[in-house]
């Protein structure tokens, strides 16, 4: 597919884009780090939560499905929802069925219903169907770990871009290198500011998604600059002015750096779909899912239409000062 | 090459795919009693698809409302009741000690810092996610991956389950263990063999996990005074005697024969790789001040340790789900490569398939842990070899527009792109290597997937080019085979 779009032109208009979705980014997750708790809507393996633990044992079989049958009808009763369920154990053994909550359901219903478990439990256990059960509510703080994956990641990707920059300084042009790194960056940056704006429950996968980003950006700017490179060695394209120049190697580019996000954007919606259905609840998917996403969706956003207008910028400012390097020289010859 | 040549090596190569395939994709009961599983069945896996284990840690003093329940449901044993009743006070959904009660703050205060400590050891185990949470202000529950293959999760494979589970176990065990580091004279010794004011743990610059060659060790590194004081101990006790590493009340098992004189600052304790890391971190925790003040499920004094296993959050099937997406990115992949450049397509078609088993080999023999982010990552290798292949035949097409034969195209073609292809390579390949080496937990992991996805794009590059020659050389019609129209010129006709 052949396209025709003038990238270099709308270098500002990208900039102010970009520029305001990180804006917005930043001052939600600021404004939320301090009236709801964070910079980011942390869930996941970092979620506080409430929790509703029914322990069992020597039920006779079928009763499990029995206690099961007693709690969803007390929820219910009481009005309140869990957002995960877990029934462990065997019926020899004994075992756990575990309802958790989030954070902002009150406790209190959660003991009315609970109450209202033990009490039918008892019944059940003095008419001989159940042997032996209990059950309790709990107020559950996760400590908010992922400190050292988080130094980790960011020594690493900061060594990955400084690397980026280097081996495109020597192999390829300067100003492609400076265009690699502010790609690498402004698309991490959307990455982040989009997750704050989006409020997409984050657990410790998130470093992940975040490297994820930063490879694929990588990729693309390699495919990108490549075509560059080669389109300043072919001298129909060398006698373009830089806007067309820049231009015609982003359009010759337009479907690599846009299939590559996007079929992994894809391959992320198709998770989504069929995760939902596996888990019975897309809320349980959305997490890891809508990651990858926001990151495909900064990629090929930041791929596609702002690294090429910026890379234009850097050109045109390369090429002021190689021309105003070469001028004084000239005036210093012909005097 | 002659047509029997082609048909001969094309055979076999699929022939190997295929079987290869076969093997990786399909489990199979051998007998009635045994059963294979496939490779695919038995890589390891995060806890979004196999699954979570947690344990709940009761400290002393601290009891759980079923073990309350017990006792003091059971209406025979009036006397326990009685104690329990006049002993524990309901604090939410566990009952506390009315003694830890008296300065109920400091005691909360105790726990959420043991929780914090537990916390940062459980983050150098490097999981791919885990929670630590303090539960109704006086317990903690630890949740980790269960770490385990798609075939442990259903129970085909018992024996990788036992055994993920065990690890687990120990872990949870080793990590949450109080207590200071002592030197005793034996296993069972109370006393510690210093002197009542110095500390073990001072005699040490650092304590570490050590690994070479498949080997894992727990290293110690005395510091200069330590070894001269350590040195002295050794050489005071009686030949064949040891001395025991403590943690609190806890032998780690690791013995320091007595009699002979050290002669190396650093000292090496070979163990299990898990063992190894679990005593590591614990003893670098302890060593930098990080000791838990709880004792945390003693059987006399609290609820003893269960550990859990949970469904996987994205449903008992997730894991298969994740494998239908990738097996439609991959027929996506095959068909955009044939609808393309048709018989040559299925070239890449090929090189996709045995890029697919290789992930599939590498995950099962290293040990990888896939997780959703490390399924992307494959799938992001998927694309650079799908869009390198596709960018080295575009650059052929080109140059069978300027009227060259067609091996004069190919080998143009392969010489033009050769550079922007090992640019692409190396470049991506060294950053794959930094977020393995550099990262942690998941990111590592992803960074190990990638590198490997890396080199097996650039062999699976020149696999490409060799297959093409193979395939190619026997057929008359050489551009409409990989779906190129020749340039006809006037003067040709």
């Amino acid at each position: 597919m052949k396209t025709n779009f003038g990238f270099s032109s709308k270098m500002h208009l990208f900039i102010i884009v970009s520029s305001l979705v990180i804006a917005i980014g930043l001052a939600v997750g600021i404004i939320c780090q301090f009236v709801a708790g964070g910079f980011f809507n942390y869930g996941a393996d970092w979620a506080d939560y409430k929790e509703v633990t029914i322990t069992y044992e020597y039920v006779e079989y079928g009763s499990k499905d029995k206690v099961v049958e007693i709690c969803d009808e007390a929820f219910a009763a009481a009005g309140v929802k869990s957002f995960a369920k877990n029934i462990h154990g065997s019926t020899n053994t004994g075992g756990e069925i575990t309802y958790r909550f989030t954070l902002s359901t009150k406790i209190e219903e959660l003991r009315e219903a609970v109450t209202a478990i033990n009490n039918a439990i008892k019944a059940g256990i003095e008419d001989g169907t159940l042997v032996l059960s209990n059950g309790a509510a709990y107020v559950g703080n996760t400590i908010k770990g992922g400190s050292t994956a988080l130094t980790r990641m960011s020594i690493a990707l900061a060594v990955v871009i400084v690397f980026h920059f280097v081996y495109f300084a020597l192999r390829y042009k300067l100003s492609m290198a400076i265009a690699a790194v502010i790609a690498d960056v402004h698309n991490l940056a959307l990455f982040v500011a989009l997750l704050a704006i989006t409020r997409v429950p984050l657990g410790s996968t998130m470093f992940a998604f975040a490297a994820i980003t930063v490879v694929v950006t990588v990729l693309c700017t390699c495919f990108a600059f490549d075509r560059v490179r080669k389109n300043l060695k072919d001298d129909s394209i060398n006698k373009l002015s830089i806007n067309e120049q820049v231009d015609a190697g982003a359009n010759q580019n337009f479907m690599v750096n846009i299939l590559v996000p996007a079929c992994l954007a894809g391959a992320a919606v198709l998770m989504f779909a069929l995760l939902s259905i596996s888990s019975l609840s897309p809320l349980a998917v959305i997490s890891p899912v809508m990651c990858a996403l926001v990151g495909f969706v900064a990629c090929a956003y930041g791929n596609t239409f702002f690294t090429p207008a910026v890379y234009c910028g850097i050109r045109s400012l390369e090429d002021k000062m190689t021309t105003a390097q070469k001028a004084p020289s000239k005036d210093s010859q012909g005097k | 090459m002659g047509k029997v040549k082609s048909a001969v090596i094309t055979s076999l190569i699929v022939a190997a795919v295929l079987v290869l395939t076969l093997f990786a994709t399909i489990s199979f009961p051998t007998s009635n009693v045994k059963r294979y599983n496939s490779f695919i069945s038995t890589i390891v896996m995060g806890s979004e698809l196999t699954g979570d284990s947690y344990a709940v840690l009761y400290p002393a003093g601290v009891i759980s409302s079923s073990d309350y329940n017990v006792v003091v449901g059971d209406s025979e044993n009036i006397e326990e009741k009685n104690e329990y009743e006049g002993k524990y006070t309901p604090c939410g959904g566990v009952y506390v000690e009315n003694e830890k009660l008296e300065d109920k703050d400091a005691f909360k205060a105790s726990v959420l810092k043991d929780a914090e400590i537990i916390s940062a050891r459980f983050a150098d185990k490097g999981y791919s996610g885990y929670s630590v949470t303090v539960v109704d202000d006086y317990s903690i529950k630890v949740t980790v991956p269960s770490n385990m293959s798609y075939a442990a999760l259903k129970e085909y494979d018992v024996s990788a389950r036992s055994a993920a589970l065990t690890e687990i176990g120990h872990a949870v065990q080793y990590l949450t263990l109080e207590g200071e580091m002592s030197l005793r004279d034996s296993e069972t010794a109370t006393t510690s063999m210093l002197g009542v004011n110095e500390d073990f743990s001072s005699y040490f610059r650092k304590i570490s996990m050590y690994s070479m060659a498949g080997s894992h060790a727990v290293k110690f590194d005395l510091t200069d005074e330590g070894f001269d004081k350590l040195n002295k101990i050794v050489s005071a006790g009686s030949e064949g005697s040891n001395a025991y590493i403590f943690v609190g009340e806890t032998t780690l098992g690791m013995q320091i024969a007595l009699g002979t004189p050290l002669t190396e600052k650093s000292m090496f304790y070979q163990l299990d790789r898990a063992y190894a890391q679990d005593f590591s971190i614990l003893l670098s925790s302890v060593h930098s001040g990080n000791v838990l003040e709880n004792k945390y499920n003693d059987a006399k004094s609290s609820t003893e340790m269960k550990l859990i296993s949970v469904t996987p959050v994205f449903g008992e099937y997730a894991a298969v789900y994740l494998g239908v997406v990738v097996l439609l990115a991959i027929i996506a992949s095959v068909v955009a490569s044939v609808l393309k450049y048709k018989k040559l397509g299925l070239i890449n078609a090929l090189t996709v398939v045995i890029y697919s088993l290789a992930m599939v080999c590498a995950l099962n023999i290293i040990g990888i842990q896939l997780t959703l982010a490390g399924a992307f990552i494959a799938l992001a290798g998927l694309a650079l070899i799908t869009f390198t292949n596709f960018y080295v035949f575009e650059a052929i097409r080109k140059e069978t527009f300027t009227g060259r034969t067609f091996q004069a195209s190919v080998k143009d073609g392969y010489k033009k792109t050769l550079m922007s292809v090992l640019d692409l390579h190396i470049v991506l390949v060294v950053i794959a290597a930094m977020l393995a080496l550099i990262g942690f937990g998941e990111l590592a992991a992803c960074g190990l997937i990638f590198f490997i996805a890396v080199i097996a794009s650039y062999t699976l590059y020149w696999f490409t080019r060799f297959m093409w020659f193979v395939t190619v050389s026997p057929v008359k019609d050489k551009f409409g085979f990989c779906g190129y129209t020749r340039e006809v010129y006037g003067d040709e006709d």
